[in-house]
């Protein structure tokens, strides 16, 4: 049976052979699975955001779940890219996504997610996490 | 004085100067501003001093409206009116509310919120308030050592209510009005029809029955309609001898524009920052040491700049606190009771505790989303098990006032072969958007501010909110300078009637948020004086 890191692995070589967006290309699976480390241990409960994170995935319109292309847009969001993602200290991190998620309701980037109103920004997370899980 | 009907001639006629139909909190308000006058008061009420199911019959009616609620259930008829299972809970109107607005297609009140101020201040002692002070935060920081809710303050702003103990007004001023020398309270006085001049421009008399088939009648030179908000207007349409659609309906205005303080679950608040530094909004009832034990709540209601900016009623967010295993519990009594062939008791209620709480594993999930050990999103658990992490929201709203909502008169009768009311409560569009809205912006100030997310229940998303009732009748006989606008003008009194008045919330053109009782009073206070002003 695959681990893990040997999954991702094969999926991110999988992406770049079938030519992902540019912007993508610089992503490498090394970073890949420092990243989805990184993200999984921002979080204390697996199930929390499996469940926001699959509630998300199930409403329309169709999500993607190409995991990449969605770590790309959390990390466009909270205004890092991956490899200051991956250097950050955990606690700047998560001010930097409490930054983000404050500003989401600002500006009235939010999502209703099975009745809970949240921020676009925490909502990619979880839906992230939940796809980098569901691996 | 104290008499009963019963004690009264068949078909004799009894004179006063004023005659005062009802004796709720408005009739008797009249009443006790009226006493020690040099005017012989009248008030006639249906009711004796206790509940009796035959005079609360009277109070049956037929309800098309899409929330099919007992017309019985909301109100009382025996002396003290509906204010012997009133609630207490005060606030006066804002004074956005006295205003015509852009997204209101009708005028405002003809008077503004500086014309009830001095009755407002008579109207909190009469309803055994504290002092006329409500939405000075800072009066209450010194008072109760307040502070906000970390929330902006553009959108939406605190209000405080304050707790009458509730006043039952029966008890509370009966003492009075029975040694009163000019005031006379008939017992067991149910009002049938008003009589007018062939021109129907004067009331000459009140044609009045009791429950054993006597008739009286009551001549006096001006009267006060105070039956309650739903009874007032039927008295109106019943009252069809001469003005075929009923008094004070030239313009087709009588019964229409009906309103209700629209009630809904707005969901609930998850916190993620510690919310022991503002208990305030969810204690409901913070008890003022200094003010000798009075109670004040605080809760959530829109900045007139937002509701003039995106066109919403005023509404009102009420924070409550739940516990999970509420909904745990009743659920479990209900499961037990109807497998025993009952039906719990309250099961209305535990239902409702059922449904608040179905959100709660989605509501567990969120709570314990982020690591504890950084404050993102950290619940910050008293050390005390009763710590709040999570609130109802009990969401009021404003009604819009709206033509097709109405009362009328049924062809069902009641014992005096009397029409009984026909309802025909409506809401409008314009109320699902102010729900939605309410909470929406409530919900992105949480997130603005870090205080926690809301839940919004799928029903605030349905095309037509089942709104729920508060039992404020309000709107039916409203308040405008005009005859083509309103029933009655700025001194309450019937357009196109020279001697008819009425104290009631059904003459209110618009309702804010405010509970409607106080301004009842204030009203019957203001009307009080202008009546004496006209004798002398
Ligand atoms: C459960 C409940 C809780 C409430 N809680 C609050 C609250 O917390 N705060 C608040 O501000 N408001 C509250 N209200 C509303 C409040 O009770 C009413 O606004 C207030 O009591 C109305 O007073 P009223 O004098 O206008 O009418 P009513 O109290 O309805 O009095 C009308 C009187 O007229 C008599 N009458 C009727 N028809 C006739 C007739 N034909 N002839 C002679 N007499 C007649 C009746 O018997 C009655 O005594 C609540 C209402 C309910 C039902």
């Amino acid at each position: 049976m695959q681990t893990r890191r040997q999954f991702l692995f094969t999926l991110i070589a999988g992406l770049f052979v079938s030519g992902t967006e540019a912007s993508l290309k610089s992503f490498q699976p090394s970073d890949y699975v420092d990243i989805s480390n990184k993200l999984s241990s921002l979080v204390t409960n697996k199930n929390s955001a499996l469940f926001i994170g699959k509630a998300y995935q199930s409403l329309p319109p169709q999500k993607t779940t190409d995991i990449p292309q969605e770590i790309f847009s959390l990390l466009q969001r909270i205004n890092l890219t991956q490899k200051e993602f991956i250097k950050l200290e955990k606690p700047l991190v998560l001010q930097k996504i409490k930054n983000a998620i404050e500003q989401d309701f600002h500006t009235g980037n939010v999502e209703l997610v099975n009745g809970w109103l949240l921020s676009k920004t925490e909502v990619k997370l979880c839906h992230v996490l939940s796809l980098i899980w569901a691996t | 004085m104290l008499s009963n009907s019963f004690s009264i001639e068949e078909k004799s006629i009894v004179e006063a100067d004023i005659c005062i139909v009802g004796a709720g909190c408005a009739g008797i308000t009249l009443a006790t501003e009226l006493n020690h006058s040099t005017l012989k008061v009248i008030l006639l009420e249906s009711g004796s001093l206790e509940y009796d199911d035959k005079t609360q019959s009277l109070y049956e009616g037929e309800n098309i409206s899409i929330n099919p609620f007992k017309l019985e259930n909301t109100r009382l008829r025996y002396f003290g009116g509906s204010t012997n299972h009133w609630g207490g809970m005060c606030h006066p109107l804002d004074e956005t509310d006295f205003l015509a607005r852009e997204d209101i297609p009708y005028p405002g009140w003809p008077i503004r919120l500086n014309d009830l101020i001095p009755y407002y201040h008579r109207a909190q002692s009469i309803c055994q308030l504290g002092p006329f002070v409500y939405d000075d935060e800072n009066y209450w920081r010194q008072q109760i050592n307040f502070s906000p809710l970390p929330i902006s303050g553009n959108l939406l702003e605190t209000a405080f209510f304050q707790y009458s103990p509730p006043t039952r007004f029966g008890e509370v001023y009966l003492e009075a009005l029975k040694k009163s020398t000019n005031v006379d309270v008939i017992l067991n006085a149910n009002v049938l029809e008003l009589e007018t001049s062939n021109d129907a421009n004067n009331i000459t008399q009140v044609r009045v029955a009791n429950l054993n088939g006597k008739i009286f009648f009551v001549k006096a030179k001006k009267f006060v309609l105070s039956a309650g908000g739903l009874e007032t207007p039927r008295l109106l349409l019943l009252s069809n001898k001469v003005q075929k659609n009923g008094l004070g309906n030239q313009y087709d205005l009588l019964g229409r524009y009906y309103m209700d303080h629209l009630s809904a679950w707005g969901g609930s608040l998850q916190f993620i920052t510690d919310q022991s530094n503002f208990p305030w909004y969810f204690k409901i009832r913070n008890i003022v040491k200094n003010l000798g034990n009075m109670e004040v709540g605080a809760l959530l209601t829109p900045t007139a700049d937002l509701m003039k900016k995106e066109g919403l009623t005023n509404f009102r967010i009420l924070l409550l606190p739940t516990e999970e295993e509420r909904g745990i519990d009743s659920a479990k009594l209900i499961t037990h009771e109807l497998t025993s062939g009952h039906i719990p008791d309250n099961f209305g209620g535990h239902l409702k505790n059922v449904l608040s709480e179905l959100d709660s594993v989605a509501n567990v999930a969120y709570k314990s989303l982020f690591h504890t050990n950084n404050d993102l999103f950290e619940i910050h658990k008293k050390n005390d098990s009763t710590a709040i992490t999570k609130v109802n929201l009990d969401l009021n709203l404003e009604q819009l006032p709206n033509r097709e909502s109405r009362v009328s008169l049924s062809t069902d009768r009641d014992i005096f072969d009397q029409n009984r009311i026909k309802l025909d409560w409506r809401t409008s569009e314009a109320d699902n958007k102010t729900a939605r809205r309410a909470l929406e912006i409530f919900a992105m100030e949480c997130g603005k501010y870090n205080l926690g997310r809301v839940y919004i229940p799928d029903t605030i998303n349905e095309q037509n909110i089942a709104f729920g009732i508060s039992s404020h009748h309000m709107g039916a006989t409203r308040m405008a300078s005009s005859a083509s606008e309103g029933v009655v003008d700025e001194n309450c009194r019937v357009h196109g009637i020279g001697n008819l008045f009425i104290a009631s919330s059904s003459v209110f053109p618009t309702a804010g948020w405010a509970n409607p009782t106080l301004t009842i009073t204030a009203l019957s206070v203001r009307l009080a004086d202008h009546l004496k002003s006209i004798f002398s």
